[in-house]
């Protein structure tokens, strides 16, 4: 099983990663469409990104089965069933999925299919695709 | 469908509280690109010839790249372009952070900010909601306090300012446009211009998007670029250290100005450097602007001494080199001290270093005295002097009124021979550039329609110093010889093309670390394409250099409209006069006859008079710049 781990040392809080997320997935560039949040809080950068926990609250709660899970641990949203409703965005630990504001619909990191946007754009080295099986 | 862009520039007149927006011409796009280029146009059609820079007729026009609020790499630049007050020509100023991305996808390419409002106001551009709002109680703060408060009162944390702080207020000649709070378009006076206007921000949210034309062709070019910027072998230095990081290597080649360019070697300059900064735990932690590819910024803070508490971004070698080298400092606490200072009164740290030592000199010659200067003893290599006129400066106390309106100013009020030590081009404080040894330099920066600055035509190559820079100058000149910073041969040929190259990276945005940097690894063909698979425009390296061409000449005739003649294009009369005093380069200075060959040669290849410097009729008509030509023959102001 993988995450995305986040080297917070390095990064420089450019969010490459978050516009490189918003074209893979959606085909344009948005803040409101990225997976993942790079923010700073006074003089660090902090990630919010799903960790790919196996408590799987999101997947659990959710009322309308729109979160599917598609093997290794991976848990991804489909928006077609998707109705916006937030209760996985309060079920989850740790912050790693939320609405989408002008869809209203939830978004979640799923790795890429194993090669996530984020790792390949992220210059500064900060994001690493990281093995963590045997554990979350 | 418009990819790339957002297609509307949003004009705002304080003087009427009009806002409207204009949609984009496809003309507008393909003559001259976006950012820069369209600055330039706007700036020439709505201004009229001796525009009072800080009257309600000047504009001060914002332009995010093309590429901005994109992934591609180092895309996060914004250019500001107005009449400069400092310079009385054309100027454009060239900031990073975050602001240029957060325009974009707040769904605007520009901003022309027009009038002049009768009392303080910031405008707030939250998507299509656009409103001008009162700023008196933001008047008089420094930059980080004003972007605070404005969070605290849009009640969001999520949104990008660009900022001026109490210089600009107060009209200092070379007051900064502070973006993402420690990013600063500082030179030539942008500040001044926007305090002129009584416009103290401009905050915006971007939450729109940008669409794209072919997203799998450009995810897969920037992928490509990613990757050649990440593996360069100088992005480490710059990393780790920041630019400042230059400082060792210069001071070591005794090319490092000092004591306003009287020497080239710092007695323990180290001090002032980035590997010093980071050893002795100044540095708190980097950042980058939007899809950064090197993280040169720093933000540095003071814990203990005198400053303790002092925190804020930089500084960068620009910033070291003037505070610090050229008035013979080695404190380090106090030019960090000087440079956060800068950052929060929103000050050039080029210019303010660049007037502080021209009056440390005045001071060592005895043409300013304790009395002028509210009885600060202005010596060389003094940290609390430094801070001292820092503050004295940005609120126009003592000599900091005199040193505030720029060194032309300053002279001409000191009168003497100070004028001979005013170390500037076109009113503008010269980039701590040491050129007397740097033909290429040295034309490049007196040529520079801004005045004497690196971030125009900064002529890397000719250095030879990269497997890629000699390549470059074998493409331009014909021949890798040509790589050599002693001889005035082909110079004109090499600042003609970075010229060129800068105008097309400063209308996508993009930072010149990556495509005039060291590696030169985004080149004109990279831009080329990427610009193709973002906007679905079609255009060959061959006519992105063009249009570089087109909106160098519109720059160009901005200045010859505004009065600028040949006499204009030279360094200053230090560089002349008086040899470099130690080291390799020892008994170096500028032949004049030298130096006129080579601003012969560049007059010649532009197709511009070399009596006056103006363009031609036919130049200007070659690169369709009719219109322009009608105007400056109309005023008999045409090259012959």
């Amino acid at each position: 099983m993988k995450k995305i781990s986040f080297i917070k040392e390095k990064c420089v809080g450019c969010k490459s990663c978050m516009l490189a997320c918003s074209i893979k997935h959606h085909e344009d560039f948005s803040w409101k469409q990225a997976r993942l949040k790079i923010e700073k809080n006074k003089d660090e950068y902090s990630l919010s990104v799903c960790i790919q926990c196996q408590h799987k609250n999101c997947f659990k709660i959710c009322p309308k089965n729109a979160i599917e899970d598609i093997g290794g641990g991976i848990l991804k949203v489909d928006w077609d069933l998707c109705i916006g409703c937030g209760l996985c965005v309060d079920a989850c630990e740790y912050n790693g999925i939320w609405i989408a504001s002008r869809v209203d619909k939830a978004l979640k990191c799923d790795l890429c299919e194993g090669k996530p946007a984020c790792v390949e754009a992220c210059i500064a080295g900060a994001l690493v695709l990281e093995d963590i099986s045997g554990g979350d | 469908m418009v990819y790339g862009y957002s297609g509307t520039i949003l004009h705002v007149n304080l003087t009427s509280n009009r806002i409207w927006k204009e949609t984009m011409s496809e003309s507008l796009i393909s003559s001259y690109l976006g950012g820069r280029g369209i600055n330039a146009k706007l700036l020439w059609d709505l201004t009229q010839k001796g525009v009072d820079a800080l009257g309600e007729d000047n504009v001060l026009i914002f332009g995010a790249g093309v590429m901005g609020g994109t992934h591609a790499p180092s895309s996060g630049r914004t250019t500001v372009t107005f009449k400069s007050p400092v310079t009385e020509l054309y100027a454009k100023s060239n900031g990073g952070g975050h602001w240029g991305a957060e325009l974009k996808l707040a769904g605007y390419d520009h901003i022309v900010i027009h009038g002049r409002s009768p009392k303080p106001v910031y405008l707030w551009i939250d998507g299509e909601r656009v409103e001008l709002r009162d700023a008196g109680h933001l008047w008089g703060t420094d930059v980080p306090a004003a972007d605070k408060q404005i969070k605290n009162e849009l009640n969001t944390e999520d949104i990008q300012t660009a900022c001026i702080g109490p210089a600009g207020e107060n009209l200092v000649n070379f007051a900064a446009i502070m973006m993402t709070v420690y990013c600063a378009a500082a030179r030539a006076g942008g500040g001044a211009v926007m305090g002129a206007k009584k416009l103290k921000a401009i905050a915006v949210k971007g939450e729109g998007n940008t669409k794209v034309y072919n997203p799998k062709m450009f995810d897969n070019l920037v992928k490509k670029a990613v990757h050649d910027l990440k593996t360069y072998p100088s992005r480490g230095r710059l990393s780790e250290y920041g630019t400042s990081s230059l400082v060792p290597i210069r001071n070591e080649m005794h090319l490092l100005p000092t004591k306003n360019y009287q020497e080239v070697y710092l007695e323990n300059g180290d001090k002032i450097s980035g590997q010093y900064i980071k050893e002795k735990g100044y540095l708190d932690h980097r950042s980058g602007c939007t899809a950064c590819a090197t993280g040169c910024h720093r933000y540095t803070v003071l814990r203990d001494g005198k400053y303790a508490g002092s925190e804020s971004g930089g500084p960068e070698y620009e910033t070291v080199a003037s505070l610090g080298a050229g008035c013979g400092i080695t404190d380090t606490e106090a030019v960090l001290k000087a440079a956060h200072l800068c950052n929060e009164y929103g000050l050039d740290t080029i210019s303010t270093g660049g007037v502080i030592q021209w009056a440390m000199e005045c001071y060592e010659k005895g043409l300013i005295s304790l009395e002028d200067t509210g009885g600060i003893p202005l010596e060389w290599g003094n940290g609390d002097v430094l801070v001292s006129m820092v503050e004295q400066i940005a609120k126009r106390k003592n000599l900091g009124n005199i040193l505030a309106e720029g060194v032309v100013t300053a002279a001409r009020v000191v009168k003497g021979d100070s004028w001979k030590w005013a170390m500037h081009v076109k009113g503008l404080e010269y980039s701590r550039a040491e050129i007397r040894a740097r033909m290429g330099y040295a034309l490049a920066l007196a040529v520079n329609p801004r005045g004497a600055d690196h971030l125009h035509s900064q002529v890397y190559a000719e250095f030879g110093a990269t497997p890629e820079a000699r390549k470059l100058i074998k493409r331009i000149c014909g021949d890798e010889k040509y790589a050599d910073v002693l001889s005035p041969d082909k110079k004109a040929d090499i600042v003609r093309w970075h010229e060129d190259c800068y105008v097309v990276s400063d209308c996508l945005g993009l930072c010149t670390f990556s495509t005039l940097g060291h590696g030169y690894l985004i080149t004109p063909e990279v831009m080329a394409e990427q610009y193709y698979a973002l906007t679905g425009h079609k255009i060959s390296s061959e006519d992105l250099m063009k249009i570089g061409r087109r909106v160098m000449n519109l720059e160009k005739a901005f200045n010859v409209r505004e009065g600028a003649e040949r006499s204009d294009d030279y360094p200053p009369w230090r560089f002349f006069n008086e040899p470099i005093n130690s080291g390799p380069y020892k008994g170096k200075k500028l032949e004049k006859e030298v130096y006129d060959s080579m601003l012969d040669d560049y007059y010649n290849l532009h197709g511009w008079s070399q009596e006056t410097g103006w363009p031609t009729e036919r130049t200007l008509k070659e690169l369709g710049l009719e219109d322009v030509a009608k105007q400056l023959k109309v005023i008999g102001r045409l090259g012959v």
